[in-house]
């Protein structure tokens, strides 16, 4: 079924490709929404990434997988845009992929926490190329190989960035402190 | 904590964060206007392209090949449109090596005199051991042409390596022209692009202009990776085309309905709708720009919904002149205004009256799930050209 969709999308075929957009829309939405920092630049960079795709798809190889296919084109169009959007703002700073979080800081984030977004503050601690590769994960729900096509890595760095961003997460005593945290306020509403 | 809480802790975090995507039907009336116009300039050039090369073959044509398609052409065949012959200029000049097979070309599509308004440059950049010359260019009041052919290094492939589509066209005042696509062959052969010129005030008599062509790679399964940018400063004669400064209103007959509408689709079946019947609907013919590329009529009435509900109800927009009717090759659906273009290139030369004549369809299915077509609403725009 979704082959003879794609065929007929590359015939031209603009329901076919309205179904396609129907049936990717989720995955390429939380995709773009990861990449980029707001989600009005998401939709944007979707757009041009749908009308690239609807170009692209003449040339759009039967053999291939569609929906990698897809994802790199929506990384593309995501990676113009923040081109674009860091010649006018100030340029990220790609963060140190060996830091770890500071143990003499947990009592002070665990109060954070309460505050704050808490299991955000942890994860705002890792490095940035590890934030991104859960939040695909986890978020955008992609495999390992797509994750690696959209941030444009070999797929063991992108295995090594999971494990070390989950080891983190697990070693760190915040997230075992939240655990608890959140068990005792569940108790007290009770 | 184990690590499945931990992943029901991070997907919960995320969504929190995020939140959901909106609809997809969000995201598709935002690309169905733009697709509509994709879809267009697609089937124009393709139609350019299939007129001249019936077959799968490479634009790049041999001297024998063409030899052979003369005679099919002087059978009546096929038309020797100019703005065919134009978009072989590319392809054939880099098969002429220095322009002699060139010359032959125009006097075989019978454009002798068309392509001597043609510029030579033979400017050639180099990169990576890629050589990209651009070979000839045109402008008038709607279009500037560019040709140029590319050569790779022995042994590896030209295709991929520049990114002409989304080469940039500027003006020494800094306006840059849309790229309005093209063909590109991918090899060694030519490339001829399209401008659009409409951005350019007044009738001067030489546009100053610069090329940016990124060039790049391509790894497989992959977009283009820009890498940089091939750079050219040409000048061009400007050839001032025909503008009509009309301001001409006409509404449709009728009042405003909203009416059942359906088509049949493969997959979903049958699909039904709503669509506004254009009856009583006032639009404003502005301006018509008749050049030898191109003739444009500029119509402002019409939303870019008109547009977005082409499952159900398409407007066709055709030129009467002399009982021949000519039919529009693309639609820029712009919120303004929308751009309607005629390629016919004998247009430059039609004098009298002509009729603009705008017609909505809606497409229905009866009881037996037969598709038909019924007219919606009509506009007539009678002119006269001098």
């Amino acid at each position: 079924m979704q082959e003879s969709i794609i065929h007929r999308a590359r015939q031209g075929d603009q329901r076919a490709f309205q179904q396609l957009v129907e049936s990717y829309h989720d995955v390429v939405w939380r995709t773009a929404r990861v990449l980029l920092p707001d989600a009005n630049a998401a939709e944007d960079a979707l757009q041009e990434a749908w009308l690239d795709t609807w170009r692209g798809l003449r040339h759009f190889n039967d053999r291939q997988e569609f929906r990698p296919w897809l994802l790199t084109i929506v990384a593309n169009r995501c990676r113009m845009a923040m081109r674009r959007r860091t010649i006018s703002t100030v340029p990220i700073e790609v963060a140190d992929e060996e830091r770890l979080i500071s143990a003499d800081d947990v009592a002070k984030t665990i109060l954070d926490a309460e505050r704050a977004s808490e299991l955000q503050i942890v994860l705002k601690a890792l490095p940035v190329e590890q934030q991104h590769v859960l939040e695909l994960r986890f978020f955008a729900e992609l495999e390992l190989a797509e994750i690696a096509l959209v941030l444009h890595v070999p797929l063991g760095t992108v295995k090594s960035r999971l494990h070390r961003a989950l080891g983190n997460l697990r070693e760190s005593k915040k997230i075992e402190l939240l655990d608890i945290l959140n068990t005792e306020r569940a108790h007290r509403s009770r | 904590m184990n690590d499945t809480k931990l992943e029901q802790h991070l997907q919960k975090h995320y969504q929190n964060l995020y939140g959901n995507p909106p609809a997809a039907e969000h995201m598709w009336k935002r690309i169905a206007p733009e697709l509509a116009m994709q879809e267009r300039k697609v089937i124009w050039w393709r139609r350019m392209f299939m007129s001249k090369h019936a077959t799968n073959k490479p634009i790049v044509a041999t001297q024998r090949e063409h030899r052979s398609r003369r005679a099919v052409l002087h059978t009546g065949t096929l038309v020797a449109s100019l703005i065919i012959g134009l978009a072989t200029i590319g392809a054939t000049a880099y098969a002429a090596t220095g322009g002699a097979q060139l010359a032959d070309l125009f006097e075989y599509l019978g454009i002798k005199s068309m392509a001597q308004q043609f510029s030579d440059y033979h400017q050639s950049k180099s990169v990576d051991g890629y050589t990209l010359t651009i070979q000839k260019a045109y402008a008038d009041t709607n279009r500037v042409l560019i040709g140029y052919t590319g050569e790779a290094p022995t042994g590896k492939s030209f295709a991929g390596k520049f990114a002409p589509g989304e080469g940039e066209l500027t003006t020494e005042q800094g306006i840059k022209l849309r790229n309005m696509g093209g063909i590109a062959t991918g090899t060694e052969s030519g490339n001829l692009f399209a401008y659009d010129a409409s951005g350019i005030q007044g009738t001067p008599k030489e546009l100053h202009l610069y090329l940016a062509i990124p060039y790049g790679s391509q790894p497989q399964n992959s977009g283009f990776q820009m890498e940089g940018y091939l750079t050219f400063n040409i000048i061009v004669p400007f050839h001032p085309g025909k503008v009509l400064q009309m301001n001409h209103a006409v509404t449709s007959s009728g009042k405003p309905e909203t009416k059942q509408a359906s088509y049949h689709d493969a997959v979903a079946g049958i699909v039904k709708g709503q669509v506004e019947v254009l009856h009583g609907k006032t639009v404003t013919l502005q301006k018509v720009v008749i050049a030898p590329t191109e003739t444009r009529a500029y119509i402002q009435g019409f939303d870019r919904a008109d547009y977005t509900n082409i499952a159900f109800s398409r407007l066709d927009f055709k030129l009467t002149i002399d009982g021949h009717e000519y039919s529009a090759s693309m639609i820029y659906a712009g919120t303004n205004a929308w751009q309607v273009n005629f390629d016919d290139p004998s247009l430059a030369s039609k004098k009298g009256q002509w009729i603009l004549t705008i017609q909505q369809t809606i497409s229905e299915i009866d009881s037996k799930e037969k598709a038909y077509e019924t007219p919606g609403a009509t506009w007539n725009i009678p002119f006269i050209v001098k």
